[in-house]
């Protein structure tokens, strides 16, 4: 090649910059040059112009930059929610409900942690309910260790009079007569029934009072708890829960104290009396009254939860709905930009929800201490009598042995009656708590 | 019903001891069996009475009106200062704003809001509408019609 031709091939590329960009075409990655001509001074001037103009342009865009400007920072927002919340607070009496906890036992009153409701609901308000589970964990070990140590001495006792008994019949003369064997039975089968009546009375005492108490606080915490549903905008949600309510606390309760309870004592009188002789039988009348028993809890257990969750699956989008296309239609119909604008009393609203919550679950707190001592009473002398049953079943009379077992089964029952009675109240108040939440 | 628990147990109490001091003989097989009657007797009396029992359901419950009127009124006060808070950010100071809402109803309802601007002071700059932008922004934090604002200027 020439030093001319060199040359001229070097200008070439000075004058004109070559510029080598790939493109990607159907996956194939291919080179392509591209030619790109100067652009003149002047055009470069239009352009820069055209920029700064447009950015110039937009401080004047009408927006509605004015109204956020008065929107409140996260400092004013939260010293709002809780003026409100303190003032929402003031205006609900929480005194039965103080009642309803004073009456809780002192094990019990370490399980709901303060001897005031109004007390509990501001420290979950406050988020300090957590730092309590150590403590509570500790009530609930107390209230189990307090509760064998008081069961423990009646269990000796069974024992040793069955023993005792036992080795009565044992040393008796073999050519007696078996009207002896009879009395002594009769005598200790009565001491036995004496000792284990006195706790089987504490325990249905307990539970009864267990039933009243949660009787009681269903017809003061759930007004509030709907009321609250209601101020917020809930109210196809508060109407839904109303008659559920309702039926909860007066029908379902009373139909547990008047006539399940009644039907509970009816068996375990039939099995006390039916095991005092054996030409007294009566253990078909228990089981009568046994089916009945399962067959009104069954009844009522499927009937009540079955209403329950189907109206709990729609009230809450009902009322959410309504809400939310309420604002859309308005919000549609004023002429601004953007989204979202605060009416003011939405913080209201969100403290009312948030004090609904925790009123909700100190009532749960409450629920749970007024339903662990008796439920812990029935496991522990359960499990004692059948401890006691098995002890006796090789030493002593079978008729003592089937008695300490047929007691055993019926407190099944008492259980079944209570846990059954909290755990609707526990599910109702969850689903109140649930559905005002999502009216947001 | 404790009576009538008692009569039970009292009454199989009693023939148990009968059992024990009657001997054995034909006569005692029938007042066991006229025992057994009458334990049963005892049993079953009562029962026709506890069905004609009612149980009743009780009356529903009703809200409490007293905390639905005060969360109310909270709403009414925290949307009144609302109002003045933005209307004051949009440079707008001394406008009084009165809301008349209903709040014996389920919903919290505004009925009128009543927007005093006789003392207004303007502080921002630029050729507005005074009565139409103070609207504008009434509608816009309290979501209400036109026709529910009554503007004295």
């Amino acid at each position: 090649m020439s030093k001319t031709n060199n040359l001229s091939f070097r200008h070439a590329i000075s004058v004109y910059k070559v510029k080598k960009t790939l493109s990607i075409s159907n996956g194939n990655i291919s080179p392509m040059h591209r030619h790109r001509k100067p652009i003149s001074k002047a055009r470069k001037i239009f352009k820069y112009t055209l920029l700064v103009a447009f950015f110039i342009s937009l401080i004047f865009i009408p927006t509605e930059n004015v109204l956020s400007a008065a929107g409140l920072s996260g400092t004013d927002i939260e010293y709002d929610i809780t003026n409100n919340v303190n003032n929402t607070l003031g205006g609900i009496d929480f005194g039965n409900l103080d009642n309803i906890v004073g009456n809780l036992g002192s094990g019990t009153l370490n399980l709901f942690g303060t001897n005031n409701f109004g007390a509990q609901v501001r420290q979950i308000l406050n988020g300090d309910f957590a730092s309590n589970y150590p403590n509570l964990f500790v009530a609930m070990l107390a209230l189990f260790g307090g509760v064998i140590l008081d069961v423990l001495p009646i269990l000796t006792l069974i024992i040793g009079i069955t023993i005792l008994s036992g080795f009565i019949q044992t040393l008796r003369h073999e050519s007696g007569e078996g009207g002896v064997k009879d009395i002594i039975h009769f005598v200790t089968y009565a001491a036995v029934v004496v000792i284990t009546m006195t706790m089987v009375t504490s325990i249905v005492l307990s539970v009864g009072n267990a039933l009243t108490s949660m009787t009681n606080q269903m017809n003061i915490i759930f007004p509030i708890l709907l009321s609250l549903m209601v101020a917020v905008g809930g109210t196809v949600s508060a109407g839904v829960y109303k008659p559920a309510v309702a039926i909860l606390s007066n029908g379902v309760m009373q139909i547990f104290t008047l006539v399940i309870m009644p039907i509970f004592i009816i068996t375990l009188v039939f099995s006390v009396v039916g095991h005092l002789s054996p030409n007294t039988r009566l253990d078909k009348f228990v089981s009568f009254f046994t089916s009945l028993y399962k067959w009104l809890i069954g009844i009522i257990f499927t009937m009540f939860l079955g209403f329950l969750a189907i109206q709990g699956i729609t009230a809450g989008a009902h009322d959410g709905l309504s809400i939310r296309a309420a604002r859309m239609t308005i919000s549609s119909s004023v002429p601004i930009l953007g989204g979202y604008i605060s009416q003011g009393f939405d913080l209201v609203m969100a403290s009312s929800v948030l004090i609904k919550n925790a009123i909700g679950l100190a009532g749960l707190y409450l629920l749970i201490g007024a339903v662990f001592a008796p439920v812990v009473k029935i496991v522990v002398f359960s499990l004692g009598l059948k401890l006691a049953a098995a002890i006796t079943q090789p030493i002593a009379d079978d008729r003592i042995s089937n008695f300490l077992t047929t007691i055993n089964k019926s407190f099944s029952m008492l259980a079944s009656v209570l846990i059954g009675a909290a755990f609707m109240y526990f599910i109702t108040i969850g689903l109140v708590i649930m559905t005002g939440n999502s009216l947001f | 019903m404790n009576t009538w628990l008692l009569s039970i147990a009292g009454v199989v109490v009693i023939g148990v001891v009968i059992e024990l001091i009657l001997t054995k003989s034909t006569m005692s097989k029938f007042i066991r069996t006229i025992y057994a009657f009458f334990i049963l007797l005892v049993i079953v009396a009562p029962l026709p009475g506890f069905l004609r029992g009612n149980i009743s359901f009780g009356g529903a419950f009703d809200y409490d009106w007293d905390l639905i009127n005060n969360i109310g009124m909270q709403s009414q006060i925290a949307a009144t200062n609302r109002t003045i808070i933005a209307l004051e950010a949009a440079g707008f100071q001394n406008v009084l704003i009165t809301l008349t809402a209903i709040r014996d109803v389920p919903n919290f309802q505004i009925e009128n809001v009543f927007v005093n601007a006789t003392g207004v002071v303007v502080t921002n700059d630029g050729n507005i509408n005074v009565r139409d932008e103070i609207i504008r922004i009434v509608r816009a934090i309290l979501r209400v019609s036109e026709q529910q604002i009554i503007y004295t200027f």
